[in-house]
């Protein structure tokens, strides 16, 4: 059970917590899942979205700031990571950037590819509570967390300290890349979704971003 | 210089998400107005109005309530900006969209996001993270979206 007051230390003021990998979606896939579609739908005319893996990310950080302002300005610096995967290898530029979100979780890091070019991304992301349905809880309320003295760090991380539970949270990501032009520029002209897992121990998440073809 | 260790991944977390179908909008646009800045290339479009239908809404597009903002890219391709206001039918529930993504040829995909009244009966909408496929309708200034929610 999340502790609400944990909740949204942890995710910075979000929006309602819920959750995310199936049973099966755990079972899954080191590597590239191939091709993911939408389920069909009957008869009708419907588009079927696809999408395919594309890389991942763990994303390691050490300071979690919190500006007590009317909205709740985050500060969590992204304090270094690694990326592999089909289509990008490389690392997280240590200190490169952070989460500033405020209401909700904008992230924007660096990355270092593996061939040496620097690309930024801002993370947009949602954590979301589910129910024993593993369905979003609805947002109950406006009004979380006391507001703690200035300078003192929030002390907790998501979830009370504990990593991500499927069953419980859906942390779900919207990535926009900027990538100079060559080999990587395909990043920002496509589409991309991600979803994460947070781990504690050392604090970290692992983001696993897919093109939407 | 780094002070963490890289864990060993386990690869058991690294599920896939699912897309589900949340509903579909028949857009109709306004003539598309372009301008050329300094730094590329602007176009501005108004959405006229439409008609939304699927198994997560059904309603209509508030006729000129927004609109899309692209940016024209040096090598041509358009990164969408847009926002427009649905209404519910049954409870007249005003829906707030916002779309980002790419336009190329033979490539138009969107990420969107939605605000509802939290109160409201589509307040299932907020928080979540939904895609779009887009499709332009052939001879005709109007555009299909198909939302999903990643889940």
């Amino acid at each position: 059970m999340i502790d609400r007051r944990d909740f949204v230390i942890g995710s910075l003021g979000t929006i309602a917590a819920s959750s995310v990998l199936g049973s099966a979606a755990q079972a899954a896939v080191a590597g590239d899942p191939g091709i993911i579609s939408s389920t069909k739908i009957g008869a009708a005319k419907i588009p079927t979205l696809q999408a395919r893996y594309a890389f991942s990310v763990a994303v390691f950080f050490k300071e979690r700031v919190m500006i007590e302002s009317q909205r709740r300005r985050a500060y969590v610096p992204a304090i270094g990571g690694e990326i592999w995967g089909p289509k990008l290898q490389g690392r997280v530029v240590p200190y490169g950037g952070a989460d500033y979100g405020s209401g909700s979780l904008v992230a924007h890091y660096l990355f270092e590819a593996s061939d040496g070019a620097m690309i930024y991304i801002t993370n947009y992301a949602v954590i979301q509570r589910l129910d024993a349905n593993k369905k979003p809880v609805p947002w109950a309320g406006d009004t979380p967390t006391p507001i703690r003295p200035p300078g003192e760090a929030p002390q907790q991380f998501f979830g009370g300290g504990k990593e991500t539970d499927g069953d419980l949270q859906r942390f779900r990501t919207a990535p926009v890349f900027d990538a100079p032009v060559g080999k990587h520029d395909w990043l920002n002209r496509t589409v991309f979704v991600g979803h994460a897992v947070r781990h504690v121990n050392p604090d970290h998440s692992i983001f696993t971003y897919y093109e939407i073809l | 210089m780094p002070d963490f260790v890289l864990p060993k991944i386990d690869t058991k977390t690294l599920g896939v998400p699912a897309f589900e179908y949340a509903f579909q909008v028949f857009a109709k646009l306004d003539t598309p107005h372009a301008t050329k800045t300094t730094r590329g290339g602007r176009l501005f479009q108004s959405i006229a109005g439409g008609e939304v239908k699927g198994p997560r809404l059904t309603g209509t597009v508030y006729p000129y309530s927004g609109g899309d903002f692209s940016f024209i890219e040096k090598d041509g391709v358009q990164e969408l900006n847009a926002r427009y206001m649905m209404r519910a039918a049954d409870t007249n529930e005003w829906i707030y969209v916002e779309h980002r993504g790419y336009k190329r040829p033979g490539y138009y995909r969107i990420q969107a996001s939605f605000d509802a009244d939290k109160q409201g009966k589509y307040t299932s909408l907020n928080g979540g993270i939904f895609l779009a496929i887009a499709e332009e309708v052939p001879g005709k200034n109007e555009v299909t979206f198909t939302y999903y929610e990643v889940v």
